[in-house]
């Protein structure tokens, strides 16, 4: 391969990535002229329709998201959507599967049409999903609105799972209304949310889990699986002694809406690693704004093993007899 | 309302190309992926991106001149 072509392949390179960044660019030489109008003009009718996929200010707004916000959470949706649609084509092709078929409803219909052509088959993906993206916010806004408000953090995870479910709805026109009426609901429910301020004492939102250390340590709590977004699950677990023969200390929740410590009294009679007596057992961790309430299961193990691990995970040796707490 | 003509007439371009070489421009021109990215989605290395797309354009260029595409 010679200099020339080294120079060539930049320059087509450049070329690529300005038109992929849907710059029309002008070709140096005449020769390529048509091809790199076409490709622009391709890549721009692209772009055309893919703002036209983007939610409305309106919309937003009435979620607490400022348009200026907006505009950039639409850059990385689409982004986003331009990515998702660039392994469906990959998948197509590694794979043969026809058009990409798991692109052929949700958001990426549209792009995927554009791609492959042809017409996408409506099918239940899209209602399914978004009714799961519902339900997902309307559990957290109720359990927010039971705890007398809102963090902001937790106000926008449930506008981003509302975000989310208005595109998808977006780019399916064949969607049931229903779930139009749902989502609009689902964001005046949000809206009249009151906040909540943030702070490491944050008001106690749901109770946790409990699960009872015994063995060498005291168990740690159990956290939720919404606890996740917010780190809860670090802070309710409690903290046994590495002797086993002390009773670890209770966890006080999370730093964010944390859990109710538990109360659960877990009978150990740890046989090799001593007992870790049942106040080492867990507060467990709710979720930040609302998170599930976790079901109490405190436990003792009656082998002294190790029972739980931290951030909740149940240990490998632990043999609890969980008791609820 | 969907300007579909532009779009049928790469495809068919497109279609002219050997699958890899498509996927790439594909990849490179309607996605926006950076030819890192492209090599990453494709299995392939940054450098055989741009050598396959480089080809592929060339040979479009070659189609458009002698008008072997037709929308």
């Amino acid at each position: 391969m010679t200099e020339h072509d080294f120079a060539a392949i930049a320059a087509t390179d450049e070329l690529l990535d300005a038109l992929a960044n849907g710059n029309r660019t002008t070709a140096t030489n005449g020769e390529s002229d048509a091809m790199t109008s076409l490709l622009a003009q391709w890549r721009h009718e692209l772009d055309d329709h893919a703002a036209s996929l983007a939610p409305f200010d309106g919309e937003l707004s009435s979620a607490g998201v400022s348009p200026a916000r907006s505009s950039q959470r639409w850059a990385r949706a689409h982004r986003r959507t331009a990515a998702a649609a660039a392994l469906a084509v990959a998948l197509a092709a590694s794979t043969g599967v026809a058009a990409a078929e798991s692109g052929r409803s949700g958001p990426l219909a549209p792009l995927n049409r554009l791609l492959f052509g042809g017409t996408a088959q409506h099918h239940d993906a899209t209602p399914s999903r978004v009714s799961a993206l519902l339900q997902q916010a309307g559990d957290r806004i109720d359990v927010a609105s039971e705890a007398g408000g809102i963090s902001a953090a937790g106000r926008n995870d449930i506008s981003a799972l509302l975000n989310r479910a208005a595109g998808l709805l977006a780019a399916d026109a064949d969607a049931p209304a229903a779930l139009a009426d749902r989502l609009a609901t689902l964001r005046t429910q949000l809206s009249a949310l009151a906040q909540l301020p943030t702070s490491p004492s944050a008001p106690v939102t749901a109770g946790g889990t409990d699960n009872a250390g015994t063995g060498d340590h005291g168990g740690h709590g159990q956290g939720s699986d919404d606890s996740a977004t917010n780190g809860a699950d670090h802070h309710g677990g409690s903290t046994g002694s590495d002797d086993a023969n002390s009773s670890g200390t209770s966890g006080d929740g999370s730093t964010d809406g944390g859990g109710i410590p538990g109360s659960t009294s877990g009978p150990t009679d740890g046989s090799s690693g001593g007992s870790g007596t049942t106040d080492g057992s867990s507060g467990g961790s709710g979720s930040t704004d609302g998170g599930s309430i976790g079901s109490g299961s405190g436990g003792g193990s009656d082998d002294g093993s190790r029972s739980v691990g931290s951030d909740g995970l149940v240990g490998a040796d632990g043999d609890s007899s969980g008791q609820t707490g | 309302v969907l300007r579909l003509e532009t779009n049928r007439y790469v495809a068919d371009l497109l279609a002219t190309l050997p699958q890899q070489q498509a996927e790439v421009l594909r990849l490179r021109i309607a996605a926006g992926l950076s030819a890192e990215e492209t090599a990453a989605v494709l299995s392939m290395s940054a450098g055989a991106v741009r050598v396959a797309q480089h080809r592929a354009l060339s040979k479009l260029r070659e189609q458009l001149r002698a008008g072997q595409v037709t929308s």
